[in-house]
């Protein structure tokens, strides 16, 4: 848009100028021309005169003297010829039998009129011919021909020609300028504008001038800031509300786990099923809270770093990697799954995320992995790094049952759960959790499946300049 | 062993549990809700638990104060999210810390883990350290698993060798560094992450050395 306005402006700017630029530029040519015309016609009735009394008194010394004065004095060259073609007088190296003098001689003799002489241009180099007749009416006595030099008249015009355009290139910037200047005081609000919706859409607050471009964009700001800042009220009480009734929570969740802990040496046997069962609803109900406030946590993360806090570190991906295996392989043990450590490395691999967040995603990855493949079943921990792209693959395999294409579309949804019967009952929050730590940091999570059977979460994360 | 506990909680329901539980397994338990009076009364205690969500004092002030005039093992209660925090509780001399909701084996292993560490202050660690079946000979310099030599390199046991002269106790980075590369760890920041896994590997027994993010490592099962 912006080109096409700066298109339209630009042309109908530089037309203008040029509507009044070359007739000017005509008219002080032509004015010169005709200047140079009247100058040089006067000179010549001067030679007619003097050409007539020398025929009538058969004397041309007068006339000779005076053309080579005139010769001497303007340079200019002067031939006349009687009316046998005789030539009286010749100065200035001009001859009458030359083709052009010659063809202009038998016109005038024949009392046509003289050509035009045509406009002047600062490039004409070409000497101008003046011809007339000497004597009256049908008694033709002799032509004057006068070659005149256009070199004084094409350097007026010259500098006249570039004043003028000297004059038309300052209008034409200052055209150009305001073509500039207006589109961007027209489009600015709209670049900002689509910044701004930009930024809501994936979940900030942003907020556009309101002073700045036509009015019409003006209360549109106006309004798209009111937009925005209901948007992120909207995020914000979700977000607290999230992290309020986790944490209020947890108090009375401290207690009754408690509680229930200090009830077991006083049960019989029979309320002992009802006390297990108990116990793993507490447990749940402690994670879902874990996994709501780890949530808000998230996203909050999202917007401190969205708005460009990014005071964290990078971490070595192979280390938190290798920690967190270390971390999660007796519960591997006791799960009777096996989870196999990632090669070991000499040099860091640094990833642009923060220790505790890589940490927490590899934790979600590592648990699904841990409960959901089953007894017996492999969990393969891996990296790799490709520095060329900038980036840097996790990836948490197992060949347990994996899942379906459309399970796994799902899977990162909040309170999605996997599993049929008999799958262990998790909070539905912990890919969830993992996904958003992931985007904050611009990266990717991705479920693959695995051959035959099995599934290979991987995480792709942008590496850290320093490994560059 | 009867451990007498000052606890500090400002929220009765948990305080009450906390202090059932506790009493049900013979210590002795004095509750306070005011950082205040837990500044008062800490010279009673073998152990204090501390919440640090006092009305009065920021818990952290409370820990710092009493750190000024008492060597008290204390362990701090935190909420999750709160990583900050519990660096900062371990960063001003806290034993431990342990996350709300705790249960009961959790509280009374770690409770039990702190008080035997302290204990064991009096009493200086001999060359040899023993962890299931890990031996660490601090004066051979060698580190036997299940019988067999792990083959640690130098750095690897340095490493080890300052976690495990405080077993059981939470290690900063900086200590760590400060111990094996003296004053010229300046970069090894990140060469630390590499032993660590390199330690963690040849030991071959997961969970032996833990990370507690944002502040360093400990050695020993809870």
């Amino acid at each position: 848009m912006r080109t096409r306005l700066l298109i339209v402006l630009v042309t109908l700017a530089l037309a203008v100028v040029a509507a009044f630029a070359v007739p000017l530029l005509l008219s002080t040519a032509g004015q010169r021309t005709q200047q140079l015309v009247i100058g040089r016609s006067a000179d010549i009735d001067r030679f007619v005169v003097l050409a007539q009394q020398a025929a009538d008194s058969r004397d041309a010394s007068a006339l000779t003297a005076d053309a080579t004065r005139y010769t001497e004095l303007y340079g200019e060259a002067v031939v006349v010829v009687n009316a046998q073609r005789v030539p009286l007088v010749q100065t200035g190296g001009l001859a009458a039998n030359e083709p052009a003098v010659h063809a202009l001689v038998e016109a005038t003799m024949r009392n046509e009129p003289a050509p035009q002489v045509e406009r002047l241009t600062p490039w004409s180099d070409e000497a101008a011919l003046f011809a007339r007749p000497v004597g009256t009416g049908t008694r033709v006595a002799g032509v004057v021909v006068l070659r005149a030099s256009v070199a004084a008249a094409t350097t007026d015009v010259a500098e006249r020609w570039s004043a003028i355009a000297a004059g038309a290139l300052l209008v034409a910037v200052v055209f150009v300028l305001l073509a500039v200047l207006l589109a961007h005081w027209m489009l600015r609000p709209l670049t900002e504008l689509e910044t701004g919706v930009l930024a809501v859409a994936s979940g900030h607050r942003a907020q556009v001038r309101e002073r700045a471009g036509p009015r019409e964009l003006r209360s549109l700001a106006r309004l798209f800031n009111r937009m925005s800042d209901a948007v992120g009220e909207a995020a914000e009480q979700q977000h607290r509300l999230v992290a309020d009734a986790s944490h209020q929570l947890r108090n009375p969740m401290a207690a009754l786990r408690l509680r229930v802990d200090g009830l077991a040496p006083h049960l019989d046997e029979q309320a002992q099923k009802a006390y297990r069962a108990t116990v793993s609803e507490v447990e749940r109900l402690e994670k879902l809270l874990d996994g709501l406030l780890a949530l808000a946590l998230a996203d909050s993360t999202a917007t401190r770093l969205a708005a460009g806090a990014d005071e964290d570190e990078p971490c070595d991906l192979a280390s938190v990697l290798a920690e967190r295996v270390d971390a999660w392989r007796p519960s591997a043990d006791r799960a009777g799954a096996k989870l196999v450590p990632a090669d070991g490395h000499t040099e860091p691999v640094l990833v642009r995320c923060s220790e505790g967040q890589l940490a927490e995603i590899l934790d979600v990855l590592l648990d699904n992995a841990v409960h959901y493949a089953g007894d017996g079943a492999t969990i393969v921990a891996g990296w790799s790094a490709d520095p060329a792209a900038g980036e840097a693959t996790l990836s948490v395999a197992d060949d347990g049952p994996g899942l379906s294409a459309a399970d796994r579309e799902r899977a990162v949804r909040r309170f999605w759960r996997g599993g049929g019967e008999g799958a262990p009952r998790g909070t539905g929050l912990g890919l969830a959790i993992a996904s958003q730590h992931v985007r904050t940091r611009d990266g990717r999570l991705e479920l693959h499946p695995v051959d035959p059977h099995g599934l290979d979460v991987r995480i792709v994360l942008p590496l850290a300049e320093e490994n560059a | 062993m009867t451990v007498r506990v000052l606890l500090v909680e400002d929220e009765p329901a948990i305080a009450e549990a906390l202090a059932d539980i506790l009493h049900a397994h013979r210590h002795t338990v004095t509750h306070v809700g005011r950082g205040a009076d837990a500044l008062l009364r800490h010279r009673d205690a073998d152990l204090l638990l501390l919440d640090l969500m006092l009305p009065d004092l920021d818990g952290l002030e409370v820990l710092r104060k009493l750190r000024q005039v008492s060597s008290v093992p204390v362990i701090v209660l935190t909420a999750l999210g709160d990583e900050r925090t519990v660096v900062r509780g371990l960063r001003l001399g806290a034993d431990d810390y342990l996350r709300k909701p705790v249960g009961k084996a959790e509280l009374l292993a770690r409770m039990d883990a702190v008080v035997r560490r302290a204990a064991a202050r009096e009493v200086p660690a001999g060359d040899l350290v023993r962890i299931d079946d890990v031996e660490i000979d601090l004066g051979k310099r060698r580190v036997l698993v299940a019988g067999r030599d792990a083959g640690l390199t130098t750095k690897e046991f340095d490493i080890l060798a300052v976690l495990a002269a405080r077993p059981g106790a939470a290690v900063s980075r900086q200590r760590l560094m400060d111990e094996v590369w003296g004053d010229a760890h300046v970069g090894v920041s990140r060469s630390l992450d590499v032993h660590l896994t390199g330690l963690r590997a040849k030991l071959d027994r997961p969970g032996l050395v833990t990370t507690i993010r944002g502040f360093g490592y400990r050695l020993g099962r809870d």
